[in-house]
């Protein structure tokens, strides 16, 4: 297995084990109706963790990529980033068409956009990243 | 929209160089085997300063290792 197949595979688990975490303790809070401090409290728990381990591994790896796994990585960070601003518009249009231009919705649709679209854009980076190192065999 | 395509000759100039291995090729021009192979195969257009590093290990023009093939 290839090293950016071995990236791909651990940024696949760790956005699969935060989403473990962070999906239940999620809605375990927005079912106690607690307030948002402790909203804030839970996601710095879950993600600073997460944030460390993903910076940690970029800086150790940087220099070890040569021009064209850099570039591979560019071409999975940007499809990765195009599925969440599609994914952002859709829920974006989706609330607005629903509810109208004069409906309101609850306050937790956002950081929950916001962080259901930071997992899909991961997890769609990462399967990208899968495929195209997926051609790394003789 | 031309689909120019950029071909090499990486493979043979390899073997006419007493076989070096694609590994060896790598660690020279400082890339992974992976990568050679993908140029190889016509999949990855290397950069300008690879494909120097790459003419200049086997002591050739840029031009003898790399071909364009223009498709208007």
């Amino acid at each position: 297995m290839n090293r950016l197949k071995r990236r791909a595979w651990a940024q696949l688990a760790a956005v699969s084990i935060m989403a473990l975490i962070a999906v239940p303790g999620f809605l375990y809070l927005f079912a106690r109706d607690v307030g948002g401090i402790d909203y804030l409290i839970f996601g710095l728990i879950t993600g600073i963790p997460a944030g460390l381990f993903i910076y940690r591994r970029k800086n150790r790896k940087a220099q070890q990529y040569d021009e064209r796994e850099r570039f591979l990585l560019g071409q999975a960070f940007y499809y990765g980033t195009g599925a969440f601003v599609l994914f952002f518009l859709i829920a974006s249009f989706a609330a607005f068409f629903l509810v109208g231009g004069q409906g309101s919705v609850p306050v937790i649709f956002l950081p929950l956009m916001l962080f259901i679209g930071l997992f899909i854009a991961k997890g769609i980076e990462s399967l990208i990243l899968l495929r195209l190192a997926r051609e790394d065999h003789e | 929209m031309s689909k120019d395509l950029l071909t090499n000759t990486i493979r043979r100039l390899r073997f006419d160089a007493g076989e070096m291995t694609q590994q060896d090729l790598a660690d020279r021009v400082g890339v992974t085997r992976q990568t050679i192979l993908a140029m190889e195969q016509n999949k990855y257009v290397p950069s300008l300063a690879l494909a120097i590093r790459v003419a200049r290990v086997f002591n050739k023009q840029v031009e003898e290792v790399f071909q364009l093939e223009e498709h208007p």
